[in-house]
């Protein structure tokens, strides 16, 4: 009908997955994605822990998502689909931020960055994937550090002066943090 | 909140931001490992920022994104209707040229942001400063409810009284921005750079006032501001950089 959308209606997301599709109009799409974004840059917080990369990594699946479903419906619910699609992402940009400590890092899991074919590839991100479970683990002021430290890159004294910890504290807690680490994912 | 009012998004939204306004632990028994995780990632945002307003950032960014792609549907079934949508498109590309002569795409639409001043809602504190944080709240009262044009001629019989108080002046350019004066709101933000000593009004006020100039459509000035906002590697660098790409940097 002229003029009328047909989103004034509740649909469900699979009835909005095929709107989009038959007509690839926008609308649809962007009710379906704000329907979730909550809970999408909430995952990407927590495998990112980083505003900034959270909220880019947010924006990064809306539109890998927009491109998929062009093509593609989603297997199943679209719900499960948009977070294996978001969490699979945030684990791409994981390793590579990981990457940039790799030296370091590296020693808490050694096989963590071996590259090698598509079966290796899954096999470290499921890795990656566990990384940040264990992270979430840790105590409060281990966490804090070792976020700090390895995903934001800052140096001790930069978390000496973002926490109310001393230069000590902070190398401690990376220290112990790794450990605890290198124990909960052996 | 999304402009459409999507029953669904309104629900999970709500019920959401209850389970994290109440505090609770999120426990992986009562949710699923969807909100689970989603919840526990909430730890992660910076202190100062209101996750409600960061959602509706995101949901004009997501706007913004979808309104390109827009189109109508079972337009074309009816052949009176295909009479009347041919001389429509007869019309829409001489309207868009006249539009696009005088209009620009609102490029601060997904950058605005309402900063809530720093005025304690009650103060423990006796004496004088009690009756300070009350005249205060007073003031910004309208600007505190996001009603600019209510707070704007209240800020500016007292910026009248009071010409070196940088803090109201800021806020007073915020409010202007809001209200969509922008080129009040950057002779405002000019007048705090040049005053205040005061760094976190001279990082703020900088990026409104890029934000200003954005929206008056002085893109050449903008572009100076905000490279110089980019340079110094603060809270508004990455905003910057989006921004200049945006406008053609």
């Amino acid at each position: 009908m002229l003029g009328v959308r047909q989103s004034d209606t509740v649909q469900t997301d699979e009835e909005l997955v095929r709107l989009y599709q038959a007509g690839q109009d926008g609308h649809f799409l962007g009710i379906l994605f704000k329907r979730h974004i909550h809970e999408v840059l909430g995952n990407c917080l927590y495998f990112l822990k980083n505003q900034q990369d959270g909220e880019d990594a947010c924006m990064e699946v809306f539109e890998q998502v927009s491109s998929t479903l062009k093509k593609n419906a989603p297997p199943g619910h679209f719900r499960n689909w948009l977070f294996i699609v978001t969490k699979n992402h945030c684990l791409k940009r994981l390793k590579k931020r990981v990457k940039e400590r790799v030296e370091d890092f590296s020693k808490i899991n050694e096989d963590l960055f071996v590259e090698n074919d598509t079966s290796e590839d899954l096999l470290m991100e499921k890795r990656i994937e566990n990384l940040a479970h264990a992270i979430e683990e840790l105590k409060e002021d281990q966490k804090r550090c070792i976020v700090l430290f390895y995903l934001q890159n800052k140096t001790y004294k930069e978390i000496e002066a973002l926490t109310s910890f001393s230069l000590n504290q902070v190398k401690s807690f990376i220290q112990n943090g790794k450990r605890n680490l290198k124990t909960k994912l052996s | 909140m999304p402009k459409e009012t999507d029953p669904k998004t309104k629900h999970s939204r709500e019920a959401f931001l209850e389970a994290l306004r109440r505090g609770e632990k999120p426990s992986s028994e009562s949710q699923n490992e969807i909100t689970h995780q989603a919840l526990l990632g909430m730890q992660y945002l910076n202190p100062d920022t209101n996750l409600e307003q960061f959602l509706g950032k995101l949901d004009q960014k997501i706007d913004q994104k979808t309104k390109r792609t827009t189109k109508v549907i079972s337009f074309w079934q009816t052949p009176a209707l295909k009479i009347a949508a041919t001389a429509l498109l007869l019309l829409i590309p001489g309207y868009y040229l006249y539009q696009s002569s005088f209009s620009t795409p609102d490029y601060t639409a997904a950058y605005f942001e309402h900063l809530p001043t720093a005025i304690p809602g009650t103060s423990i504190q006796k004496g004088g400063q009690e009756s300070i944080d009350q005249e205060k709240r007073a003031l910004y009262k309208e600007y505190n409810q996001k009603s600019y044009r209510e707070a704007i001629p209240k800020l500016r019989a007292y910026l009248a009284a009071h010409p070196m108080d940088d803090q109201a002046r800021f806020y007073y350019g915020i409010a202007l921005l809001g209200n969509q004066e922008a080129a009040a709101a950057k002779i405002a933000f000019e007048k705090v750079l040049a005053g205040s000593p005061t760094p976190a009004y001279q990082e703020n006020a900088q990026w409104y006032l890029a934000l200003s100039l954005v929206k008056a459509e002085a893109f050449d000035e903008a572009k100076k501001v905000l490279s110089a906002i980019r340079q110094e590697k603060g809270a508004y660098t990455q905003k910057a950089s989006e921004l200049l790409s945006e406008i053609g940097q």
